[in-house]
């Protein structure tokens, strides 16, 4: 008998043997197992706990949890890249796991606040950026009652609708017109020395935008301590000549501050945090890196 | 006559602490009972402490402008 013959007679010997267990069950013929009598209900009775499929899927919507912030040692592993949108935002249902690290002593969740919130803000890993116009992000909404809000007590639809967009690694050209240190917060373990704080920069579509229609980005000190970027080295090369920027990271929801907008900022939606940023200069983008000397 | 203010207050605390450990939770507690300790000096005055929360607003810091 050949091989491949030999294994469909096992195969065939298999399938016997489990039926004539299965005849033996339902007979009543094995002690200690529960019968038939038992078992049959409770199964039909899973139906009735969930009574579609369709139902279920209202439930538990179809839309990945990035919160899982697994530590990953390569960024996208099997990660599909970003079905293209000409310019727009890319649908990515599948988004790379975030990954952390402990910087000086301070936990990537932070010392309080939000932890998920957090854990978000503190990612350090690169993406396969996706470029995407100022608009796609600026004209991006959201639901109001995330506003404000701990992420843990988001309505399930709400959350949904977030986590489509938040997380997308993306790349955008636009103009830095503001850029200065933020304060201690539960991000950072309220840490108040220049390394421990976030940088605000304020990234507009047109050179002269005013910051009321600005997507707010920011640079973290774990993403920073990788760089020589420094707020002197943005305002000479980028705020000062209003030259065009780059900045590439990940695209984040800070429901924090809805009482900004049209004031200090444009939308809620962020790039948090910051992972490069490119200036315009003499024809090609240049790392902010290789302008600092 | 009786009367009554509500007043808005602004501190900022700073100290050494351990990096995970929560020092919003335990400055507010300071900051309570340090009110709680000097009530007493003003026995004419009914102190109620509403709330004291974090301000995580850094983003219009008048105080740190650009």
């Amino acid at each position: 008998m050949s091989p491949r013959g030999s294994r469909r007679s096992g195969l065939a010997s298999y399938l016997v043997l489990i039926g004539v267990l299965a005849l033996a069950w339902y007979l009543g013929k094995i002690p200690g197992l529960p019968g038939p009598e038992t078992v049959i209900p409770k199964i039909k009775n899973l139906g009735t706990s969930i009574p579609s499929l369709e139902a279920a899927r209202t439930l538990v919507p179809d839309v990945p949890v990035i919160g899982t912030f697994l530590p990953d040692e390569k960024a996208t592993p099997g990660i599909p890249p970003p079905a293209s949108s000409a310019g727009g935002l890319p649908d990515m249902p599948v988004k790379p796991k975030p990954r952390q690290t402990t910087f000086q002593g301070c936990p990537p969740e932070g010392d309080g606040g939000d932890p998920e919130l957090n854990l978000l803000k503190n990612r350090v890993d690169e993406g396969d950026y996706a470029p995407v116009t100022f608009e796609a992000i600026a004209g991006l909404t959201w639901p109001e009652d995330v506003e404000r809000r701990d992420r843990e007590n988001w309505q399930p639809q709400d959350r949904a609708f977030i986590e489509k967009y938040e997380g997308i690694p993306v790349v955008v050209e636009g103009y830095i017109v503001m850029a200065r240190e933020s304060g201690p917060e539960s991000t950072n373990c309220h840490g108040t020395e220049s390394d421990m704080v976030d940088w605000h920069v304020w990234f507009t579509k047109n050179p002269n935008d005013d910051r009321s229609v600005a997507i707010i980005t920011e640079t973290t000190p774990r993403v920073r301590a990788n760089h020589k970027w420094t707020i002197q080295l943005l305002k000479a090369h980028a705020i000062e000549p209003r030259a065009p920027v780059r900045i590439s990271g990940w695209l984040f929801f800070d429901p924090e501050h809805p009482e900004h907008l049209g004031d200090t900022r444009g939308t809620l939606w962020e790039i948090h945090p910051i992972m490069q940023i490119e200036i315009f200069v003499d024809g090609r983008w240049v790392p902010l890196d290789e302008l600092a000397g | 006559m009786r009367k009554g203010i509500r007043l808005i207050l602004k501190l900022q605390l700073e100290g050494e602490d351990e990096p995970a450990h929560d020092f919003a939770a335990s400055s507010i507690q300071a900051v309570r009972e340090m009110l709680e300790t000097g009530a007493p000096f003003h026995p004419a005055l009914e102190l109620t402490i509403r709330s004291i929360k974090e301000d995580t607003d850094w983003e219009d810091d008048e105080e740190n402008p650009a």
